[in-house]
């Protein structure tokens, strides 16, 4: 009885003392649970992903053609989407279009509304961009190939994202989706694309599972596993030019930072990533994939010359925010008049020595000069 | 407890802000004998017009609420514990309680070998671990003899999981990545 009392006593005296507590949390709990059910009214209803993609027996996956509706980007907002007749996004056509660039999710517009991007913010550039969340390297190629003659006499801009496009090239699945990945040739000496595994059924032996982190530190150590990445991407972009040469379209490259190389903080956080703080040099992704373009002779932009960590979304942490996309078409419209004027050809035939765009800068105000 | 950064949460939250901190000056106005209180109310809603001019200020308002509801919880978590650990769990062990935390005859420790714990646990049958309410489980604890005492962990409980660590501004799960 006395234990019953004061067992009684002791929590009737907590819950007194909880009650302030009860009544902040209370107020805190119902003001933003207020905010969430009054925002899910307000916002646009979204579809989800199944929805937007479908697959791709090349490509392992594509966007879905003539499609006007909203998606939930991961760990940020909703955003609309419109796709033209083949998927791609934006209503304008590959063929009206002057420029393509092509990619990944950077090139699909991620993260923006469709009529916001890059390829839609300069009124003088028809721009089309083409591309999907999780392409690599890979599907792009493949994609030059397929487009062909319709590339003839375009100017192709080729986004490759750093943090995920160079490891990714060299993998048979993204997640438990089968993609073409690129391998040591079985036939021959080289490389060679392998697509023989793509098909809608789930890869069993994904590398992804909880935790895995990307490999991006330890390509920016020279060693094994940096150069057998950037042999597969060498071998991408020999295949890329070959294919728009083949048909006279002018290929750029483009490289794409991630934030974690745009920041002092960040850089050092992945030079303590690579393993060997003391090798690691965070541009040497660029300088190796640079090597590769002046080897093909392909102009290169590196993207981290022109872009800073504000460019990005600060949450998402990935994609460009609208910043990034403003600096980005500015870019692309320097490139568009480099390539009206004829300077690229020229950078690209000059013995293939530097090709990145502060090149192209100094060639864009030589033009200007002697117009 | 938190607020996320998308446009329609941010909009949310200043529409609800500026209503309450609208409805919350004209009544102090009224209060303290102001004359024309709802003028006050009126002028409350200028709150969001720095926004029309620097766009930045209305995810500043997100942020300042997410910051003060994460400081808030913590404080507020802390104390919770600290109540339900040197008051609800210190009183009501002093009156012997049914947790059995004494060591037996022969005893050293109380420390169960994962084999054991694996023999002595592994036909639980949780609520919980069903997807249930965790509530139930507690509940049904309580309702064994000598356990009544653990009804009074309620409000500790639940004010604990409303003040949870929460890892980034609550969303929907995206899935970005499950393609078809």
């Amino acid at each position: 009885m006395i234990r019953v009392l004061i067992t009684a006593v002791t929590a009737l005296l907590s819950w007194v003392l909880l009650l302030p507590v009860v009544l902040l949390t209370g107020a805190a709990w119902l003001f933003a649970t207020s905010v969430r059910a009054l925002g899910r009214l307000m916002e646009p209803r979204f579809v989800p992903w199944t929805d937007l993609m479908t697959f791709d027996q090349k490509l392992g996956w594509r966007p879905r053609p003539n499609l006007d509706v909203n998606y939930l980007a991961q760990r940020d907002d909703v955003f609309h989407i419109v796709t033209d007749q083949e998927g791609w996004q934006g209503t304008r056509a590959l063929d009206d279009s002057s420029m393509v660039v092509i990619g990944d999710s950077f090139a699909f517009g991620y993260g923006i509304d469709t009529g916001k991007s890059f390829a839609d913010l300069n009124p003088k550039l028809t721009i089309k961009g083409i591309g999907a969340p999780g392409y690599s390297m890979v599907q792009p190629v493949l994609l030059m190939e397929q487009f062909a003659e319709r590339l003839k006499g375009k100017l192709v801009v080729w986004f490759i994202c750093l943090e995920n496009d160079l490891e990714d090239n060299l993998a048979p699945a993204m997640t438990s989706y089968r993609s073409p990945f690129v391998r040591p040739s079985r036939q021959h000496e080289g490389w060679e694309i392998a697509q023989d595994h793509v098909g809608p059924s789930p890869w069993l032996s994904s590398v992804w599972g909880s935790g895995r982190k990307r490999i991006l530190p330890y390509l920016c150590v020279p060693g094994p596993i940096a150069d057998r990445t950037y042999a597969g991407s060498d071998y991408l972009i020999g295949r890329a030019a070959a294919a728009c040469s083949l048909v006279g379209a002018q290929l750029v490259l483009m490289t794409v930072p991630d934030p974690t190389q745009l920041t002092v903080e960040s850089r050092a956080n992945l030079a303590a990533l690579s393993g060997n703080p003391d090798a690691c040099d965070v541009d040497l992704p660029d300088k190796r994939i640079a090597e590769s373009c002046k080897r093909h002779g392909v102009p290169i932009i590196v993207g981290k010359d022109h872009l800073s960590a504000s460019d990005y979304k600060p949450i998402e942490g990935l994609h460009w925010n609208a910043r990034g996309h403003r600096r980005t078409a500015d870019v692309l419209g320097r490139v568009y008049e480099s390539f009206r004027s004829g300077a690229i050809e020229g950078v690209a035939s000059e013995s293939h020595s530097m090709l990145a765009i502060d090149r192209l800068a100094r060639l864009d105000e030589s033009t200007a000069v002697s117009r | 407890m938190t607020v996320s950064f998308r446009r329609a949460d941010i909009r949310a939250l200043w529409i609800i802000t500026t209503a309450v901190f609208s409805l919350a000056v004209g009544l102090a106005a009224d209060t303290f004998g102001a004359p024309m209180p709802w003028a006050w109310g009126v002028a409350a809603l200028a709150l969001p017009l720095p926004g029309l001019v620097w766009p930045p200020w209305f995810r500043l308002g997100v942020r300042v609420w997410n910051r003060c509801a994460e400081s808030g919880a913590a404080v507020l978590r802390a104390y919770v514990l600290k109540v339900g650990y040197y008051l609800l769990f210190s009183g009501v062990g002093r009156t012997g309680s049914a947790l059995d935390l004494d060591l037996r005859n022969g005893e050293t420790s109380r420390w169960i070998s994962r084999a054991r714990h694996e023999q002595t646990f592994a036909g639980c049958n949780r609520p919980s671990a069903q997807g249930g309410w965790w509530g139930r489980e507690l509940l049904a604890s309580a309702g064994l003899r000598g356990n009544a005492w653990q009804v009074s962990l309620l409000p500790v409980m639940l004010l604990l999981m409303l003040l949870r660590k929460e890892g980034q501004e609550s969303a929907l799960p995206s899935s970005t990545y499950t393609l078809y």
